[in-house]
């Protein structure tokens, strides 16, 4: 067994409109170690939401390969896929509508553990659903509790109990923290870290927070319009960002700091609408770098030093 | 890449302020009905149906039917058309050869000299009997075809919608009679005349539902633990989408009576001697003129009412469901000592 | 009159609803002076937004109410100013920017309109003139006045923010009130509407109050910060003092929850435990179940206002002068 764990190659997701093709994702590969996380960061519209849906089929695929374990998992038939879900799970964005309101908390938890049968009766039903709000951090007087009784915090703590609840060896995290108060956030982000080494789990970890995704990834890659435009380990992202989406980008990131003034790239207008995208670099229009060549064809993620990939003709020409 | 363990996030949970100590599922329902009882309007809703539940069930002791008391099912023609509080001559001659004269019931007798009251009591019974099963099978058929066109969508919601537009559009009074027509006259007649009509108002409200539900992440959340379509519909979207349900239901209700006893005023509902109101109701429309007031204005007012009462208690479900309005309920008492404790702050002031 | 624009003074709102008592906001004290910019930060339910409403006098009343203290306003206390005089305030010289630019513009009206019925209402203008000034206001917030006819749906969040901040600024208000008027857009977009009200600010020489629960938007916009927790400043101070010089545990605490991106933090330092409860706050200091130095006088004494530096305000028992 090799240590990738996740390996997606040229996925592709085209959502039919009245206008034409909407390129959620188009053509992206990366891949993920076991044991890392992957940031997928990128602004509203960019894809990066459908890219964590798609890859665990929670929405069909147009093209591509989503390599689990050694199989595709795009191509698995429906008991297989039911195996498929018992490792690779989702914790959602909003934990106010990610929650069923009738159900109480323990009735969530134990859902994935009834539907698979995974408890022999309902006293080990509700031993392994203690267990998870234990591991969690849930107090079990909770257990009888529905969600509008609780705070953002402990709902999305409900959400990562029941995604634990399969074992799963891969979580898909979409937008976990950004529905919570920073003081809050701060807690699940540590609770997730804390996840990630005791039950040795894969991340793959989507956020708009730059801040956020630095703190908890090892990979950062970063999305727009459906490609992804720079893909590197975090630290190198951070410290020298090359493609200039990434530079304005982060230069955009308000800091709580006074006495660090930084150099801010402004980008004109707004993001291009994904629907029949034109040939080309997708971010010629807001570029401060564009040449006439962007404008006709689309740069290829390429691998410009040992780890680091960048699409774009400026900084590819620049390297070679 | 952090030190603090769950366990020691445990401890923390535990230690933080806490207002609830856990509740279970009949809270939920004692919050309705908390909200639902501040509605003076609906609880008197409420109480008349619970009464006129009462005189249904008591239906048989409250006009037991005596020698000289005509019953609600027997035909006494001395006893024709008293009104309330008059006496009738029995044809009896007592010891010294006078006729003997006898009272009737509170709300007088009818033309063949069977009891009012005792007929609108055990009336009730059938309205009541009629109004549930139509309501109970056209909301069971209604909720499912809508549950199914909201979920699916395509070409299965396109086949239910079009076949639930068809019904709406003929009128329910109409679809009603030409139903009740076709068939032999009797309860089921009724029942599925009357609910033929009201399938489309269930379909169309679940479907709304389902439709805004079918997307929430909670739904696709139960999908990603491999959750099949029925345990979608079943566990997760149903039981969100009661609330206007039940609501549309109460309203239903009344809609029910209101159409059975018009069928049955027209004639082809139940058949004579069933007291129904509606057929009672017709029979006094004969004798209206005569200044028999009583055979029309008894049966009148108990469709009415319960109508009135059915109204009024879905109007008020309507409210105490909303969750709009469930924190908006604010303190007179406390606000206005607030004010008043500004004021004597304010008047104090001055006087110094 | 003072050097002051606005001065609030030991400000409380409450909301007195069937469940209890909401102590939205608690014995609020700040001051702006013309021009300046203050930050008002703070977690969901801080009372952030009810301070708003409450200086706009929009607080919905009942079940609200303001139940104690001054909002002077150019040495008048807008609290006693009757609802009439109160319109002529609101939106001429107090205007407010919301943080959803969506539900805040009207759907079915041509945005230029919407900017013109707001120059009508306040300022003495023909019809005719108020549209020109509209568009003068739509090319100063960078749209292009031939999209004066166009409806809010056909803008872009940030655009249409855009459209919200001229509607603000057309009367040339002499305070701004924005309510987390980024939050709902992406980074880059965010970037340009911090830049263009920093720019704005300047040229309609307006006084700002920024409410945002980001303290990165604080240190790129704001001149003074007031720290906000159950209702009340816990801490107030110039920016460059507060970022520098924290004093209250509740503002380390927040400092220290936020993943840095200059630093590389193996753990975050998050505040134990969750906001209080407003309808239930805790006797004492509010902050004192959460606090890492919370003492047993903690609970009982409610900590005065104490300057612990010129212009820096703290709420804390370890200030208390001649204390600990």
């Amino acid at each position: 067994m090799n240590d990738i764990l996740m390996d997606v190659k040229n996925l592709k997701k085209y959502f039919k409109t009245k206008k034409g093709p909407l390129h959620a994702v188009d053509d992206i590969s990366f891949q993920i170690k076991r044991g890392e996380t992957l940031g997928l960061v990128g602004e509203s519209g960019c894809g990066k939401s459908t890219t964590g849906r798609v890859i665990l089929k929670l929405i069909e695929a147009t093209g591509g390969e989503v390599i689990f374990e050694g199989e595709d998992v795009l191509k698995l038939n429906k008991k297989d896929t039911r195996t498929f879900r018992e490792n690779a799970q989702f914790v959602f964005q909003d934990p106010f509508a990610s929650l069923n309101p009738r159900m109480s908390i323990s009735q969530i938890i134990s859902e994935p553990l009834i539907i698979n049968k995974k408890a022999a009766d309902k006293d080990d039903l509700m031993k392994q659903v203690r267990k998870l709000m234990d591991t969690v951090g849930l107090a079990l007087r909770l257990e009888n509790v529905y969600p509008h009784e609780l705070d953002g915090g402990r709902r999305q703590r409900v959400g990562i109990a029941r995604a634990l609840a399969l074992n799963p060896k891969f979580i898909v995290h979409d937008e976990p923290v950004s529905a919570l108060d920073v003081s809050i956030q701060a807690q699940v982000l540590n609770l997730l870290g804390d996840l990630q080494k005791e039950l040795s789990l894969t991340y793959l970890f989507i956020s708009h927070d730059l801040g956020v995704i630095k703190h908890v990834s090892n990979n950062i890659a970063v999305m727009y319009l459906g490609k992804i435009v720079e893909m590197s380990d975090y630290k190198s992202m951070f410290l020298a960002p090359e493609h200039p989406y990434t530079k304005a980008l982060l230069s955009a990131i308000p800091v709580p700091n006074v006495d660090i003034t930084r150099e801010r790239i402004i980008l004109e207008g707004d993001v291009p609408s994904p629907i029949n995208p034109p040939p080309g670099c997708r971010f010629y229009g807001r570029c401060f770098q564009r040449k006439d060549s962007c404008k006709d064809i689309d740069p290829e993620l390429k691998e410009t030093t040992p780890g680091r990939f960048v699409a774009c003709h400026v900084v590819n020409e620049g390297k070679a | 890449m952090t030190n603090v363990n769950p366990q020691k996030q445990m401890s923390k949970e535990a230690m933080a302020p806490e207002k609830f100590a856990g509740t279970k599922r009949l809270d939920r329902f004692m919050e309705v009905w908390r909200r639902f009882r501040r509605n003076p309007l609906a609880v008197a809703g409420l109480v008349m149906i619970l009464l006129m539940g009462v005189l249904a069930i008591s239906a048989d002791w409250i006009a037991p039917g005596t020698e000289f008391d005509p019953g609600y099912d027997i035909q006494n023609l001395p006893a024709r058309l008293v009104r309330p509080g008059d006496t009738f001559n029995t044809g009896f001659l007592d010891d010294y050869g006078n006729p003997i004269y006898e009272s009737v019931g509170i709300f007088g007798t009818d033309h063949l000299g069977r009891d009012m009251l005792g007929r609108i009591a055990h009336g009730s019974r059938i309205t009541l009997l009629v109004a549930f099963l139509v309501v109970t099978i056209s909301m069971t058929l209604g909720v499912t075809l809508g549950a199914i066109a909201g979920f699916y969508g395509g070409v299965s919601d396109n086949i239910i919608m079009r076949v639930i537009d068809v019904i709406l559009a003929m009128p329910t009074i109409l679809l009603a009679i030409t139903i009740a027509a076709a068939l032999d006259p009797g309860l089921h007649t009724i029942i599925i005349a009357v609910g033929v009509g009201a399938i489309p108002g269930y379909a169309r409200i679940t479907r709304a539902q389902v439709l805004t539900l079918r997307d929430q992440e909670f739904v696709e959340a139960a999908r990603s633990v491999g959750a099949n379509d029925f345990r979608l519909i079943r566990k997760h979207i149903l039981p969100n989408c009661m609330a206007p349900i039940i609501v549309e239901a109460t309203m239903g209700l009344a809609g029910a009576i209101a159409s059975a006893a018009a069928l049955s005023f027209l004639g082809i509902g139940l058949a004579p001697p069933t007291p129904e109101w509606g057929a009672m109701l017709a029979d006094g429309r004969r004798f209206m003129l005569a200044g028999e007031w009583h055979m029309t204005v008894f049966p009148g007012v108990a469709i009415a009412m319960i109508i009135f009462s059915l109204n009024m208690m879905g109007d008020g479900l309507r409210d105490a469901f909303d969750p709009r309005l469930r924190s908006a309920g604010f303190s007179k008492k406390r606000f206005k000592r607030q004010l008043q404790a500004i004021e004597a702050k304010k008047a104090g002031a001055k006087e110094v | 009159m003072s050097e002051y624009l606005l001065d609030v003074k030991n400000l409380s709102i409450y909301f007195f609803i069937q469940e209890g008592t909401v102590h939205a906001v608690n014995d609020l004290t700040f001051t702006l002076k013309p021009g300046e910019t203050i930050g008002l930060v703070g977690e969901t339910g801080a009372g952030k937004t009810t301070t708003a409403l409450g200086i706009m006098s929009l607080v919905q009343s009942p079940p609200g109410m303001v139940v104690d203290g001054q909002i002077v306003f150019e040495g008048r206390d807008l609290l006693k100013l009757s609802e009439a005089e109160m319109r002529k305030v609101r939106g001429s010289k107090i205007s407010m920017i919301f943080q959803d630019p969506m539900t805040s513009l009207n759907p079915v009206i041509p945005v230029g309109d919407q900017i013109a019925e707001v120059l009508l209402l306040h300022e003495n203008l023909s019809a005719a003139d108020a549209r020109i000034k509209a568009t003068e206001m739509l090319t100063k917030v960078g749209i292009r006045p031939e999209r004066a006819k166009e409806y809010p749906h056909q803008f872009s969040g940030g655009m249409r923010q855009r459209v919200g901040i001229a509607i603000a600024l057309a009367c040339n208000p002499l305070l701004l009130i924005a309510d987390e008027p980024t939050t709902a857009l992406d980074v880059t977009i965010q970037a340009q509407v911090l830049e263009l009200m920093k720019a704005l600010k300047v040229e309609f020489n307006t006084s700002l109050i920024m409410i945002t629960h980001d303290l990165g938007i604080v240190a790129e916009i704001c001149d003074k910060v007031a720290i906000m927790y159950a209702g009340s400043a816990v801490e107030t101070a110039d920016k460059y003092e507060l970022f520098r010089n924290p004093k209250h545990p509740y503002t380390i605490g927040l400092l220290n929850s936020i993943p840095d991106i200059e630093k590389d933090e193996e753990s975050l330092k998050p505040i134990k435990g969750l906001m209080p409860d407003p309808m239930n706050l805790p006797g004492g200091c509010p902050f004192h179940p959460r606090c890492d130095h919370a003492t047993s006088r903690c609970a009982e004494v409610v900590p005065p206002r104490v300057e612990v530096a010129k212009g820096h305000f703290v709420k804390c028992l370890l200030f208390e002068e001649g204390g600990a």
